[in-house]
């Protein structure tokens, strides 16, 4: 397939077309594989299981020494006295920085706006106001709890309608629009095609502010030797944060060495280069022992701030025949003060690029709110635009009375409807289409939908629902991979990708061993490590595998023409009648000749130059529009009484092309669709609007969803739709699996007691005030 | 403010005897883990509420941030580093690795001793789901938990 | 933020004298029993500085539970060669896991496994002591409401001598308890119910078990033999600022037969006994309305008995 994606950079002002490196075809795999497709064993399963893996907050450096922040007792204030003397007393301390020294340091999001590391004027509760050091952490927490601030309160707002209303905003996604203008997504002629149209619905949904509650906090130790950084850092991207920190620290980006081999859990919030890093790095040189910044439970609220929560009010005509004609939306979400981050809470592409429309509108406003910072979580944008989208969906389709999974599959478009790019359906199948037709199976969808519908309400009514998804997932370069394969038949694999806990360890050490023979219990993995592997983008987007994935391929099968090559002479066959597997070179037995075959040891011990090196690079992507995509089947009970939902049954199927590991897929399925259940039914940050402090920055009022929360009957499945687009056939799954869960939920919820819930998440409460409405008596 | 009052403490962990100067409030948790400097017992939230930091006490599972130092004065403390034994793992922790009960493996120290408290004594909970839900996971689903529990409890 | 450790001090006695006379100190030691709390507010930055007194090393507090026989001359307890009910007895340190696995107590008080189960994890039913879920006074407090169905009385230690309270008697606000400050829980004795009684034990909260309660009922009714209500306990958690025991509405059902018109009034009763507090975890509207509907769950199963 031809490399032809194209990036479009600016030089000099200059828009330039950068093609993708050039790189001759390797052929897609054949019927059978021997390694990719297996439910190989975790290459670090016995580090994980036995304590051993090192994660960035376990570690204790000699002589290290602790940081932790002062933050902001106010949502909105200007500092007017800060006084250190009481802290300074703490035995142990050690250090404080303060605003004025670090004035001219911020980090930067994608867009380049910037958010102060400290600051004078906190603008949302818990902001960063100054950083102390002492020698443990118990005393560096009391000497935070010792500095005396007073402040001077100023007018705040944490509701996003209010500050929109205000004029406070700027256009969200990821073309900034600057103040006072909402960002707005046009194609066709929205008001001709409503004005036109005889049916047309519109409702306003509302999702939670969610916090991604990674189990290991956001954690860094920074060492500082002769003019160079060791860092270790709890992250999905080493290589962003060796950019930014030495950016931030005014260095040469190699003085930088960031080290995220174990890390416990990101789902986006750990992309970049934290306030935390920076304190510990900046505070390493000054002192000259390494520092440890690690944040508490608490501290993971507010810093950063995770899904930000969305307003959607989406407006929908359709054809009495079920054709989609118009779909108009105006979505706002929190953005924090300073605009930081906003493009994580965009919320216009579901709606403009899922199914064919010809005439959509869409208008996302940012809101400046007095709260932290929005941050990439697990689909960002997505997760909340799908919880409208295709709530509307299926209040359309039972409108005009056709089966929701119908109407989804009369609308599917051909082309990517936002770039017109057709989109990657090899052998005319529609991935969507096969994960809706499957899961409906799979579910018994048209047989359930019938029974509920049948069924008087008891106290414990039933209901089903369905929704879908489609994410961009098709990875691409940059990515770079070494393999060495040594003279004792163990192979090194050097990939820059962090393994977030999604398995890519694994599923490269099989992409590899399925080239090389090299058994996968012989390949040691070396990775996201600055200074021992290839750049590569962080671990976000479900770009992980798709990326690295066909690179690895690449610079294993260059592995495998040298062995093949030395195998061939040694055994006295024809490269291509040879096999590596199993950590030899086999020529199968024929009729005139036994079976020979060679450890691949031996070959590199024979070979000249004594190691077996592969160099591996991506190729680019075919100019298609490369998704993958998810439908999610789900059964509920409402009990009346007390308004609790129960999720009984799910069917999770996804279409991302080659499954490298079933094991691993589906776990990504199941975690997934877990957190989607979190969103749907019980994760809120709540405010106290009075103060615009956070009421529950803890796991025990912020509650994630327990082993006992999942559905007594929960499938996932995956559903190999073939794709050629990489030399591996695989897109990406991380981000798929969370984004229908909660309109899946909502949609089977109306099914049961018919009263649409529009507002996330769907507690006791809610249904209760849905069946007793506030003004009857309670 | 006053230096630490720290007081010795002597405890049995790992089927080794320690014992050092530890302030009585110290968390046992950050006693393991900075004092004896065994770090396969993690820290989540601090509250009780995700159980990365579950131990053995005298047998008894508990949340180790929630277990002044004093209170395991004399006492036997097992944490991940002591399931093995003679070098061969604990049929638990061999059953996370082959169903793949690990993902990121943050919260994996925890859940197994969690895992293994109940293999010991299913009358501690009603089901197997109720002795690990004190424990959180946020990538697996937990799933392959279940399964890597359901398998090691049938050997 | 974490309060420093150096701010805090622990006496860890060897006996109850010793424990007891220390509580006579200004201000008194706080005691700490199986930590679920307390190290929880020490890692929050939200305990008071000062001393605490460590129960555990105690070993006059880590009695194993009791169980006595009832007094055959009990009388009120009917005729007939059923056995009479005794009492339970748990010590200061009984902890939630210690009830679970008495298959005595799971026998005779079957709530109390039920309330065991919804206190938290297994690790912390380890640990958290009833006790101390009486004396931390949480209007969420989940062991709290069956002791008081039970009709628990709470035995209270001092220098000065021992003294028994009723549990209903002894909250009287938002963490306002009959507990002196120089006294300590060293018991909670547990009458066991006539035989035949009916209980009924049902938390909602926000996930299933393991979640701070929204709401929470335990009720506890003996019925006569024309099916007239002998006796009621209705005790709620998580509606009223402390553990509630609705005495207006027992008093409007006992002494009446249970049929469909006694279960509406008495629905209707608590609909304005109780006035629910507002907070995170929900609403008044949305207790007041949960509470009625348990009330008449409860009444509504026993009545198809």
């Amino acid at each position: 397939m031809a490399s032809s994606e194209y990036t479009e950079v600016v030089v000099e002002g200059r828009k330039v077309r950068l093609r993708a490196p050039a790189a001759e075809a390797i052929p897609a795999y054949g019927a059978a594989t021997r390694v990719v497709g297996t439910a190989a064993q975790r290459v670090d399963a016995l580090e994980k299981v036995t304590g051993r893996a090192v994660y960035p907050s376990d570690l204790r450096l000699p002589g290290m020494v602790h940081a932790r922040f002062v933050r902001s007792a106010r949502a909105h204030a200007r500092i007017t006295s800060m006084d250190l003397s009481h802290a300074e007393k703490v035995p142990g301390f050690l250090a404080a920085i303060g605003p004025s020294e670090l004035s001219e340091k911020s980090l930067k999001d994608m867009l380049g706006r910037e958010l102060p590391i400290l600051t004078e004027e906190p603008k949302y509760y818990g902001e960063e106001i100054l950083a102390v050091c002492a020698e443990t952490d118990d005393a560096a927490r009391a000497a935070a709890r010792e500095v005396r601030i007073t402040y001077e309160t100023l007018p705040f707002s944490v509701d996003p309608e209010e500050r929109v209303r205000a004029g406070q905003f700027v256009g969200g996604g990821w073309t900034p629009t600057g103040p006072g203008r909402p960002a707005v997504y046009e194609r066709g002629n929205v008001q001709k095609a409503m004005a036109a149209a005889n049916r047309i619905i519109e409702r306003t949904y509302r999702t939670a502010p969610n916090v991604h509650s990674s189990i290991e906090p956001h954690a860094a130790v920074a060492s500082y030797e002769e003019g160079r950084w060791t860092v270790w850092e709890s992250t999905q991207g080493v290589f962003a944060v060796r950019e930014e920190l030495a950016a931030m620290l005014g260095a040469p980006l190699l003085s930088v060495r960031v080290i995220g081999t174990h890390m416990g859990g990101g789902f986006g919030s750990k992309v970049s280069a934290g306030k935390y890093t920076f304190i510990a790095a900046y505070l390493a040189k000054k002192l000259g022992r390494p520092v440890r910044c690690v944040q508490d439970r608490s501290e993971e609220f507010v810093s950063p701030y995770g899904r930000p929560p969305s307003v959607v009010t989406i407006k929908a005509a359709v054809r009495p025949d079920g054709k989609l004609l118009a779909i108009e939306q105006k979505g706002i979400h929190a953005a924090g003060p300073y605009g930081f981050g906003a493009e994580w809470g965009h919320a216009e592409d579901m709606a403009a690029e899922m199914y064919a429309c010809d005439n959509v509108r869409t208008e996302t406003y940012a809101a400046l709110t007095h709260t932290p910072p929005p941050c990439a979580m697990r689909a960002p944008g997505h997760a909340q635009a799908a919880f409208s989208l295709e709530q509307m969906m299926d209040e359309i389709a039972r409108e005009i009375g056709m089966d929701p999974v119908e109407f989804r599959l009369k609308n599917l478009p051909a082309r990517d409807p936002v770039s017109g790019k057709p989109i990657a359906v090899p052998r005319g199948s529609h991935g969507l289409a096969e994960c809706l037709k499957k899961g409906g199976e799979l579910f018994q969808w048209k047989k359930r939908r019938k029974e509920t519908r049948d069924a008087p309400p008891p106290r414990f009514r039933r209901g089903v629902g369905v929704a879908a998804t489609a994410w961009s997932a098709g990875g691409g370069p940059p990515a770079s991979v070494v393999i060495r394969i040594h003279a004792d038949g163990v192979a090194e694999l050097f990939a820059g990708a962090a393994d977030i806990g999604t398995g890519t360890r694994t599923a490269l050490a099989q992409i590899a061993s399925e080239e090389t023979g090299v058994p996968v219990d012989r390949i040691r993995v070396t990775n996201a490590d600055t200074a021992l592997t290839s750049y590569c983008l962080p671990s976000y987007g479900s770009l992980t595998l798709a990326s690295t994935g066909p690179a690895v391929r690449r610079a294993a099968v260059a592995c495998r023409r040298q062995l093949l090559s030395i195998a061939s002479d040694i055994l006295e066959a024809p490269e291509k009648n040879i096999v590596l597997a199993g950590g030899r070179a086999t020529r199968p037995a024929s009729r005139k000749t036994p079976e020979s075959s060679v450890p691949i040891a031996k070959l590199v011990e024979l070979s000249a130059s004594r190691e077996i090196v592969g160099l591996g690079e991506r190729e680019g992507n075919p100019d298609m529009s490369i998704r993958s995509h998810g439908a999610q089947f789900v059964a509920v009970e409402v009990d009346t009484e007390t308004g609790t939902i129960e999720v009984t049954d799910l069917v999770a199927v996804n279409d991302s092309g080659r499954v490298i590991n079933p094991t691993m897929f589906k776990s990504q399925q199941y975690g997934g669709v877990t957190m989607g259940l979190g969103m749907g039914l019980t994760e809120e940050r709540v405010y106290d609007l009075e103060t615009g402090r956070p009421l529950n920055p803890n796991l025990t009022d912020y509650k994630v969803p327990t082993i006992l929360d999942q559905p007594a009957a929960f499938q996932a499945v995956p559903l190999e739709v073939p794709y050629d687009g990489n030399n591996l056939g695989a897109k990406g799954l991380g981000e798929p699996p969370i984004i229908p869960t909660a309109a899946a939920v909502a949609n089977a919820v109306y099914d049961a007691i018919g009263i649409r819930l529009a507002a996330l998440p769907l507690t006791p409460k809610r249904v209760i005030d849905a069946l007793h409405p506030p003004e009857s008596k309670p | 403010m006053s230096a630490p009052a720290e007081e010795k403490s002597s405890f049995v962990i790992n089927g080794k005897s320690w014992s050092g100067a530890v302030h009585p409030l110290k968390r046992l948790l950050d006693t393991i883990r900075e004092d004896v400097g065994l770090t396969g017992t993690k820290e989540g939230c601090g509250e009780g509420e995700c159980g990365a930091c579950t131990v053995f006490l005298d047998g008894q599972v508990v949340m180790s941030c929630m277990v002044p130092t004093c209170q395991a004065e004399g006492k036997q403390i097992t944490t991940i580093e002591g399931l093995a034994e003679n070098g061969r793992l604990h049929p638990m922790q061999e059953s996370f690795a082959q169903e793949g009960g690990a993902q990121c493996g943050i919260c994996t120290p925890g859940m197994i001793m969690a895992a293994v408290a109940y293999a010991r004594d299913p009358g501690s909970a009603e089901d197997m789901r109720e002795a690990l839900a004190g424990n959180l996971c946020r990538c697996t689903g937990y799933i392959r938990i279940f399964e890597a529990v359901k398998k090691a409890m049938a050997k | 933020m974490k309060s420093s450790i150096a701010d805090f001090a622990v006496i860890s006695p060897r006996t109850l004298a010793e424990a007891l006379a220390s509580l006579r100190q200004t201000p008194p030691p706080v005691p700490l029993a199986g930590g679920t709390d307390i190290m929880v507010l020490l890692n929050a930055g939200q305990l008071e500085p000062g001393v605490y007194l460590n129960l555990y090393s105690v070993p006059e507090l880590r009695r194993p539970i009791e169980v006595s026989a009832g007094v055959r001359d009990a009388g009120t307890w009917g005729a007939g060669g059923a056995d009479p009910p005794g009492e339970v007895r748990l010590s200061a340190l009984t902890t939630y896991a210690d009830v679970r696995r008495h298959a005595e107590v799971r026998r005779l008080l079957p709530m109390l496994p039920l309330a065991a189960r919804e206190i938290g994890a297994v690790q912390i039913q380890s640990r958290a002591t009833w006790a101390g879920n009486i004396a931390n006074a949480s209007p969420a407090a989940d062991g709290v409401p069956p002791l008081m169905a039970y009709d628990a009385t709470v035995e209270l230690s001092s220098a000065a001598g021992v003294r028994q309270v009723a549990l209903s008697e002894f909250y009287s606000g938002y963490k306002q308890t009959a507990r002196r400050p120089d006294e300590l829980i060293t018991g909670i004795r547990i009458p066991v119910p006539a035989p035949g009684s009916i209980d009924y034990f049902r938390k909602v909260g926000t996930r299933k078990f393991q979640a701070i309660s929204k709401v929470l009922l335990a009720g506890l009714v003996e019925l006569g033999g024309s099916r007239e209500i002998r006796k009621i306990r209705l005790v709620f958690a998580s509606v009223m600022p402390f553990t509630y025991r609705a005495r207006k509405t027992e008093s409007v059902l006992e002494g009446r037969r249970l049929e469909p018109g006694a279960v509406s009034l008495a629905v209707e009763t608590l609909r304005t006994e109780l006035k629910p507090i507002d907070d995170i975890r929900s609403t008044a509207r949305y207790r007041l309305k949960v509470a009625c509907n348990l009330l008449e769950e409860f009444l509504g199963t026993t009545m198809g008995c």
